[in-house]
């Protein structure tokens, strides 16, 4: 029944979508974070010497909800109707103040500055009792923007999210990372790239997010179960990129970000420029793109050799914007070559012994530094196309659809070509074709408190591969109805979901050696349930409950192959069930102007988790022996807790400290589950000043990161004992260009001693040390 | 307002600008997949060249799947073989493939090592790639006392870095096949 709904389905989507790509221009923005709409407030608040105040409260009177500035005064109040509010700026210490602002259709962003008058008295009796922070969801959520955004760039998204606490990353080399949320990571975390699901080969960890991060004006983590909205497999969390808003009714803007790094002598360019029509607001349009170069990373002693990456990305987008309708078309390309580092390609299993044993990289891996990239290596290619259009009804609420379509293209080259050949082709080729759609009705808030949407997700894939064998052909289908209301009451916000998703699997038996039924289909119900309080304008915390689930992915069904990079026989497990997880998560957030703090704590209670566990005897094969590593399931229990916490000693200096712990087990055996990360402490000390010799902005910072060993593991459970644990420290300055508008430059130097270490989520631990001391230049340049 | 024939140029070329950039697909040949399944071992008496023993370690369907089937040596004591090794990919019945020569050809790069545990039995005098450092697709063979034990195939590929007296640990393995050896 399902495929013949599709069908339907698909049918109607095409005509739709050839509809819309024959009468309109472009397409607005989704809403995707959330289920509000769509406008912002943006503005800086100043002192009576126009300098920046940090840690202002902005209060949106009519919603209960507001927000606080950043180091630069800046805030953002997001997820705005059209209408008119009231914004109550306050800061212990100064003059409350008040701003009628109104929201129209056509401008997105609105500005509103505030210019506070000090009281003259420093901390007493000024009690605030109207304004409240509210958070935007149930869930614990981290927003990159801004200087926090800047500061990573150059970095690859992974690398970029490693701030957040409970975010970790497991690499594969020193360019390829992917991003972990308390412990989970590939096909349990979702990135949204500008509203569409990304859909690369996710599920191998040593392929990571084919996403330019340099798109993103915004990057938003969603810790825990977020399924209910964007799918249900979201069991660990949510990355979701958002560009900028369209530019519509302004003349041309852009933005050019220049990068130079050390370690790797490695240089990006990135730029965007964007337009509108002054006499005509209807019409926007922007063009990006990044170009990325990196030779050899060195690791104190050593280059890595092979370790180059090129980079060269592309995006596109046009928008149409009436009153009551929107329309945008976004098409973006991320093309890129990484080099293996060369010692972790192995044969066997003897070969892998000799590695371990080899203090760093043998002497056929250690070279020069070098921007050549030669075998092994991966070549990717990600396009992705998507419209999207909404409708504003003044009686129904907004209606909004996206349409998508992705291509990953991947190669992947071993070491050298196939013995004999002429061909110098990959060795293994994977395509995989993606079409989403996305539609979702916002109904108009009813009785003033109850806001909501329904939605569906359709999702329909194909897998080509050619080459060594991995993982088989298939096509995927999937459909996903679901619904989500929020009830705002003064103190009080409760959210409920609940999601229904069907997912069909047709696999090309032909070169399956254990034949099975080619289709399978799998269906479940998912939901999610979150409050939040807030005890006073200080003070709020917020508990959601969820469920997620996920079938189990093709490669951990059919894998059957030798993994190179570890020296191990993949083999995976047709009769694998979909896996469950129950996920609890409470936070407690505390904002003063000295003093904020976050306490985040979570517990999975997982049904049929699936992993990867050794089996005994390993597979002999003409490279002799191999371990083997079969895919099985078992139920897990995996909880943690993150905090951050900052702390403002004066106007200049503030301290920052973060701590982060994850622990995992399964529960049929009580053993701890393999490759989770170790505790993890990080610190900040940071001094600030506003205006300094002409410059704006001025910050210096050093910063430290304790990482323990990961001794929780079943001994013998893995090749080389865990690495020990490691402190790291950098250092950052940053400041805005005298003399010239809008020019923000920043330096930051990481591993900041040189310190050789070893990072237990990096898979080629195995084979050499993390890469040495780097400094990072950066320039911002935006008219 | 914007006129439609600006429209239409518009919407033209940002899909003249965001089309036409599929990639060209490089179609891996089915033949062209490196897949050694046999070794063949045939070491012929010096002295009396019809006197011939031969070992194979053969895999037919690759790694995974069925066991590899392994028949080992079994030799006189006190007597000089020279031996020579093949490598076939026997994967399709019809058209099995000689990986030998290509071996030989990329000498340069290869090496083979035969290590020896437990039975008296010594290998010298392997043959040599064009820089006259050794290859080993042939060698001699020498039995000595009765005994048991085994015979390592090690194929070893090192491009770029193959050098006089490397050790057996140098370079990726290719190849890693015991073979159980019998002198009686």
């Amino acid at each position: 029944m399902f495929r013949v709904i599709f069908k339907r389905y698909r049918g109607f989507l095409t005509v739709l979508f050839a509809g819309l790509v024959a009468s309109i221009g472009g397409y607005a923005q989704a809403p995707i974070s959330t289920i509000d709409c769509r406008y912002h407030i943006h503005g800086i608040v100043y002192d009576q010497n126009r300098k920046p105040v940090l840690g202002a409260a902005i209060y949106v009177k009519e919603l209960a909800k507001g927000n606080v500035t950043n180091e630069l005064g800046d805030f953002t109040i997001d997820d705005l109707c059209i209408g008119s509010y009231t914004l109550i700026c306050s800061y212990v210490g100064y003059e409350t103040d008040t701003a009628i602002v109104s929201i129209a259709a056509g401008r997105l962003v609105v500005e509103q500055n505030f210019k506070l008058q000090e009281t003259g008295i420093e901390l007493g009796e000024v009690i605030i009792t109207e304004q409240k922070i509210a958070p935007p969801a149930m869930q614990p959520q981290v927003t990159l923007q801004g200087i926090d955004l800047d500061r990573t760039r150059g970095l690859t998204l992974g690398e970029s999210l490693k701030e957040i606490p409970g975010v970790t990353t497991i690499q594969t080399g020193p360019s390829i990372s992917k991003p972990v949320i308390h412990g989970l990571h590939s096909n349990r975390v979702l990135v949204m790239n500008n509203g569409i699901r990304q859909e690369g080969q996710q599920w191998g960890s040593e392929h990571a997010p084919e996403i330019d991060p340099f798109i993103a004006k915004k990057i938003n983590v969603v810790k825990g179960a977020a399924g209910v909205r964007y799918g249900a497999d979201a069991i660990g969390g949510v990355v979701l990129l958002e560009p900028a808003s369209l530019p519509f009714g302004v003349g041309l803007s852009g933005e050019v970000n220049a990068v130079a790094s050390t370690n790797n002598r490695q240089g990006v360019l990135s730029g965007i420029v964007q337009g509108g029509f002054p006499k005509n607001d209807a019409f926007s349009w922007r063009v990006q793109g990044t170009a990325k170069r990196a030779g050899n990373s060195h690791a104190p002693g050593y280059y890595l050799k092979n370790t180059g990456v090129s980079e060269l990305n592309f995006s596109s987008a046009v928008g149409y914007r009436k009153e009551k309708f929107g329309a945008e078309f976004f098409y973006s390309q991320f093309n890129t070559k990484i080099g293996i580092f060369s010692g972790a390609h192995i044969g066997n299993r003897t070969d892998f012994e000799t590695a371990l044993a080899s203090d760093g990289p043998l002497p056929e891996h250690r070279s020069g530094f070098s921007y050549t990239i030669g075998r092994p290596f991966q070549d990717i290619n990600h396009y992705l196309l998507k419209g999207n259009a909404y409708y504003l009804s003044d009686k129904l609420g907004k209606f909004s659809l996206a349409l998508g379509h992705q291509f990953n293209y991947r190669a992947e080259y071993d070491s050298h070509k196939p013995l004999g050949s002429e061909f110098d082709g990959p060795q293994m080729r994977f395509l995989l074709n993606t079409y989403t759609t996305d539609f979702t009705w916002e109904h108009k808030p009813i009785k003033g408190l109850l806001n909501g949407m329904v939605g569906i997700n359709g999702m329909y894939q194909q897998n080509d591969m050619q080459g060594r064998f991995l993982i088989p052909d298939f096509t995927g289908s999937n459909l996903g109805i679901f619904l989500v209301e929020r009830l705002i009451k003064s103190r009080w916000e409760l959210e409920a979901g609940a999601r229904y998703d069907v997912r069909r699997l047709d696999v090309d038996m032909a070169r399956i050696r254990e034949k099975s039924d080619p289709s399978r289909t799998f269906s479940q119900v998912s939901g999610t349930l979150g409050a939040t309080y807030k005890f006073s304008p200080s003070l709020s915390t917020k508990l959601n409950a969820g469920m997620g689930w996920r079938p189990p992915s093709v490669n951990e069904l059919y894998s059957d192959g030798i993994h190179h990079g570890e020296g191990s026989y993949i083999k995976g497990d047709y009769t694998l069930q979909d896996e469950t997880a129950y996920n609890i998560t409470a936070n407690l957030t505390y904002t003063s102007p000295k003093f904020q703090a976050e306490l985040d704590g979570y517990h999975y209670f997982y049904n049929n988790y699936i992993y990867q566990q050794p089996e005994f005897p390993g597979v002999l094969t003409i490279r002799g022996y191999f371990p083997l590593f079969v895919f099985r399931q078992t139920d897990a229990n995996l909880s943690g807790i993150d905090l951050a916490a900052t702390y403002a000693f004066s106007h200049h200096f503030s301290l920052r400290a973060k701590y982060s712990i994850v622990r995992a087990t399964s529960r049929t055996t009580g053993d701890p589950l393999p490759f989770i990360s170790p505790d993890r402490l990080q610190s900040t000390l940071r001094y600030h000043v506003h205006h300094w010799l002409g410059m704006d902005n001025i910050y210096i910072s050093l910063g430290n990161v304790y990482v323990a060993k990961q001794w929780r593991l079943l001994p013998n459970s893995d090749y080389a004992p865990p690495p020990s644990a490691y402190m790291l420290f950098d250092a950052e300055v940053g400041f805005s260009v005298p003399g010239v508008k809008n020019m923000d430059v920043g330096v930051t130097v990481s591993n900041l001693l040189n310190t050789s270490y070893r990072n237990y989520l990096n898979r080629f631990r195995y084979y050499a040390d993390e890469v040495g001391r780097n400094v990072n230049f950066r320039i911002k340049y935006s008219f | 307002m914007l006129k439609p024939q600006k429209l239409i140029l518009g919407l033209t070329l940002f899909a003249l600008v965001t089309a036409g950039c599929k990639k060209d697909d490089d179609v891996i040949p089915e033949d062209e997949q490196e897949l050694i399944t046999t070794i063949q071992l045939t070491l012929t008496n010096v002295t009396n060249s019809t006197e011939t023993v031969t070992a194979t370690w053969r895999d037919i369907d690759g790694p995974g799947g069925a066991d590899p089937v392994i028949t080992g040596l079994t030799l006189r004591p006190n007597v000089t073989y020279t031996g020579r090794i093949e490598f076939l990919d026997e994967s399709n019945a019809n058209s099995p493939e000689d990986i030998t020569e290509e071996v030989e050809e990329e000498g340069a790069d290869h090496e083979i090592f035969y290590e020896v545990s437990g039975a008296n039995l010594t290998v010298t005098n392997r043959n040599t790639d064009a820089n006259g450092l050794p290859l080993g697709t042939s060698a001699n063979f020498a039995s000595a006392a009765a005994s048991t034990g085994t015979l390592t195939v090690i194929l070893k590929h090192k491009p770029g870095s193959k050098a006089a007296n490397d050790p057996v640990t140098k370079g990726e393995t290719d190849i890693e096949a015991e073979l159980p050896v019998q002198i009686q």
